[in-house]
């Protein structure tokens, strides 16, 4: 079984995708949403995209479909949700620490918070 | 705020995806295509909500780019894959070992015999292909050094163990002189061979001696490799 940082760098839909799931299961168009909403609408996927993600994503046991269903009035029983896995939080926890030493390295070479001279 | 009435709106998203299907034929073959197409039909109720008519335009604009670029990305992803990779990917381990072993039979200087003893259950893509091509390296390996006629490919599931053992009755060669040519950056791919079991969890030990053939052995524990869904 693959090491988590042995996944890493992630690609921004696969990023997204998993962020997205991080506060519970979520069916295609929910995880659309709620990727426009973390990335303030910078960030959208298509159909193509997120199916095409989401299918290599299950092969590398990032997430799995789950039976777990949101509270019945928000429920659709047409969809499938899609929650994330063990080894798919430990691959998110990864990238997270991953991308927050870059940010470590872009405070102390100034480039953000108002870089001076800019 | 459109004027356009919901009905309409997912009459056109259904005509809209139909001729999206031209960029992405596949799409409505596969597990994922109704998905998609439900998919597109919210897009497009949020689209009319938000902009009207032209949002909608713009939103089929967006997704004919979208399917086309992952026809393209799909197409090159299966180009990728062998005859072969797709037998191990769809029907794993043992289908494929027994293509290979009738692609090598007939065909090669020296025959080729496989047994599989135990029942072997679908392990985890990955640990499928590291073993499926460490036996092609050593096979490769036979046929370009050993001068065999005979090599024994056996498989053997017990006690949570998978055992893949490829032996031949070709020269042999010295072991530890060539594991040093290896680590010097020389000989055959024992260390890549290694590395591609280790990614399933796996050992890997190869025996050979002058004029006594060459056996390699690899064991990989079934659990962690399970392909049952994980809980």
């Amino acid at each position: 079984m693959p090491k988590p940082k042995d996944m890493l760098p992630l690609t921004p839909a696969v990023l997204h995708i998993l962020l997205a799931l991080g506060d519970g299961p979520k069916h295609g168009y929910g995880i659309m949403k709620e990727v426009e909403t973390i990335t303030e609408g910078r960030t959208t996927m298509g159909p193509g995209t997120l199916y095409g993600s989401i299918k290599r994503m299950l092969a590398s046991r990032l997430i799995t479909e789950t039976d777990e269903r949101p509270a019945s009035e928000r429920d659709d029983e047409r969809r499938r949700y899609y929650r994330l896995t063990g080894f798919g939080w430990g691959v998110l926890a990864a990238e997270a620490q991953r991308l927050s030493r870059l940010v470590l390295v872009a405070q102390r070479k100034r480039l953000l918070g108002g870089a001076e001279g800019i | 705020m459109s004027s356009l009435r919901p009905a309409r709106v997912l009459s056109a998203a259904d005509k809209a995806y139909r001729a999206l299907l031209f960029v992405y034929p596949a799409a409505h073959r596969r597990e994922y295509g109704p998905l998609m197409a439900e998919l597109f039909r919210d897009l497009c109720r949020d689209a009319v909500q938000q902009g009207g008519t032209f949002a909608l335009f713009d939103l089929w604009l967006r997704t004919l780019l979208d399917m086309a670029v992952t026809a393209v990305s799909e197409h090159l992803y299966e180009k990728g894959r062998t005859p072969m990779t797709n037998v191990l990917h769809t029907d794993g381990l043992i289908p494929a070992l027994e293509a290979y072993w009738g692609e090598l039979t007939g065909t090669e200087d020296f025959e080729v015999h496989l047994t599989v003893d135990g029942q072997v259950p679908r392990l985890i893509e990955g640990a499928e292909s590291a073993i499926f091509n460490a036996v092609g390296e050593a096979i490769g390996n036979a046929k370009a050094h050993a001068q065999a006629n005979n090599v024994w490919i056996a498989v053997r599931c017990q006690h949570d163990t998978l055992e893949v053992s490829v032996r031949d009755d070709g020269q042999g060669f010295n072991v530890d002189r060539v594991r040093t040519e290896c680590e010097l950056g020389g000989g055959p791919d024992e260390i890549d061979m290694s590395d591609r079991v280790q990614v399933a969890q796996g050992t890997m030990s190869v025996q050979s001696a002058v004029g006594e053939g060459t056996t390699v052995r690899i064991s990989v524990p079934v659990a962690p490799n399970l392909e049952a869904k994980a809980g």
